[in-house]
């Protein structure tokens, strides 16, 4: 089944308007969000991921709410949802192991141990990281391997939607590679996926729309290539700031 | 005085809001321990951690405390008691202080600077580096993951702490009670039991479920209310040891008032 993620007249106000009566249909492919105000970019991804309640309006995965509750039909949705944090996210009292399995565990509790084993490892070779670490807490790991595990343990699960908070953001060269031929592989299967940069500026080039807001609005959603070329003052302007920046 | 109303009346707002806030949670904590077994796979191993932290760890901390509470009682009484001529209740006020009281209370006390101050900090933490909300992200409710154990874990290891505390506090008064007249331990215990009561044990008993399930209740809440700042941890960690001794002690009164009119 084709997903489809709808925002349905979203509104939300922190200290700034972060969005106002945003309506926007997803369906499989690459989605790069640009904002007059980045710095709320985390919340308007986390509105879509049905981590933060809009003020007004609802996010809906195939007509169905995602602002629920934690009961049985709603994990069905949860799991369809792969969010990978900016930073931080691991569970810090947790090994690297136990990390991985916990999302694992709690979507898929049929599948064997061996057969979780077979594919946890099987990233953890994609993402060049050693089985060593698997017992160690991630405190002690770099941060560039901390990001490296919050990819796999969203991978894991094998979600139908994944949003990246700053997906480029405290990897190395290596991670942010291996991140970038993943994110192009996945646009080949029907997946969306939806993400802000404001480390690797490229990664906009490989989407098949770029969103761009205005003061929480909508303000033009096209590809990354119709952007550049845009007679708008404001689009152009922010353009060229991603790339300064 | 229109200002006073508005003050009046936003601080009443504010508690009542505060107040719904908290049953809520409750009820939600009691509404996921029946997923808490569903769930086993994943919540079993915070369950463990729990009971060997709040539990088995503080083992030894329970009985070096009991110990020397329960020398002291017998020490005071041996001395004052006699004074009154009333050496015969000396039995029977070690039941009423270690057995009804203390146990319960000073079990609570040192799980509360022992545990209830890591579940604030731990929790706290967690909020300020994104890991209850990666939780939420999977569809795990964090009540059900984070809470939910730590309840459990702090109830039952509560449990069986006030029953080691009250063994190692009659210990203790056996031991201080042989240096000033050789006993039988036999004959000690003979007019210890005659002295206890069924009430005794059922209120040491209904104490230590509601201090535990208070102090792992009150410090989960505080320690969920951070707010993505690091700076609060300590704050609500403070919050969440007056709160529960405060708590505490209300229903230390109240379980007791029950106990006695019964």
């Amino acid at each position: 089944m084709i997903p489809k993620l709808q925002a349905l007249n979203i509104s939300y106000k922190k200290e700034n308007l972060i969005l106002s009566d945003f309506t926007y249909s997803f369906e499989p492919g690459l989605y790069g969000f640009i904002s007059d105000r980045p710095e709320e970019n985390s919340n308007v991804l986390k509105i879509f991921a049905g981590l933060v309640s809009p003020d007004n309006g609802s996010v809906e995965l195939d007509g169905s709410n995602v602002f629920t509750s934690f009961h049985q039909k709603e994990r069905a949705i949860r799991k369809q949802i792969g969010f990978v944090f900016q930073s931080g996210g691991l569970l810090s009292n947790l090994n690297v192991l136990e990390n991985l399995l916990v999302p694992y565990d709690f979507h898929f509790p049929d599948l064997t141990h061996d057969l979780k084993m077979e594919k946890i490892m099987s990233y953890m070779e994609e993402f060049g990281l050693a089985e060593n670490i698997l017992k160690e807490r991630p405190a002690k790991l770099t941060i560039s391997i901390r990001k490296a595990l919050l990819f796999i343990r969203t991978y894991l699960t094998e979600p139908k939607i994944i949003i990246y908070d700053d997906p480029c953001m405290n990897c190395g060269q290596h991670v942010k590679k291996i991140v970038l031929k993943k994110i192009m592989n996945l646009k080949e299967e029907n997946i969306i996926q939806i993400f802000c940069e404001s480390v690797n500026v490229h990664l906009y080039e490989m989407t098949d729309m770029v969103i761009m807001l205005k003061e929480g609005e909508l303000f033009s959603s096209s590809t990354f290539k119709e952007m550049k070329n845009s007679n708008s003052d404001y689009v152009t302007g922010l353009i060229s700031k991603l790339y300064a920046e | 005085m229109h200002k006073i109303s508005i003050a009046v009346g936003s601080k009443v707002i504010s508690l009542f809001t505060k107040t719904i806030a908290v049953f809520s949670f409750v009820f939600e904590i009691v509404y996921e321990l029946k997923n808490f077994f569903l769930q086993r796979k994943i919540t079993r191993l915070i369950l463990i951690r729990q009971i060997l932290f709040t539990g088995f760890e503080a083992v030894s901390l329970v009985i070096f405390i009991a110990l020397a509470v329960g020398g002291i009682i017998i020490l005071e009484g041996s001395v004052i008691l006699p004074q009154f001529g009333r050496s015969n209740l000396l039995y029977s006020i070690t039941v009423i202080v270690v057995i009804r009281e203390l146990g319960g209370l000073l079990t609570a006390f040192i799980i509360t600077a022992r545990s209830g101050t890591a579940i604030a900090a731990e929790l706290g933490n967690m909020v300020v580096n994104h890991e209850v909300e990666s939780l939420v992200s999977f569809g795990i409710s964090p009540v059900l993951y984070l809470v939910v154990p730590r309840v459990l874990g702090v109830v039952l290891s509560m449990v069986a702490l006030t029953i080691y505390f009250n063994a190692a506090a009659l210990a203790g008064t056996w031991i201080m009670a042989n240096m000033f007249a050789p006993i039988p331990v036999s004959e000690f215990l003979y007019k210890l039991f005659s002295e206890l009561a069924i009430r005794d044990v059922i209120s040491s008993f209904s104490k230590s479920l509601f201090f535990g399930f208070v102090i792992a209740v009150v410090s989960s809440y505080q320690g969920l209310q951070v707010d993505f700042a690091s700076t609060e941890v300590p704050q609500r960690t403070i919050k969440g040891v007056v709160l529960s001794l405060t708590w505490i002690i209300i229903f230390d009164i109240i379980i007791t008032a029950i106990i006695y009119l019964l």
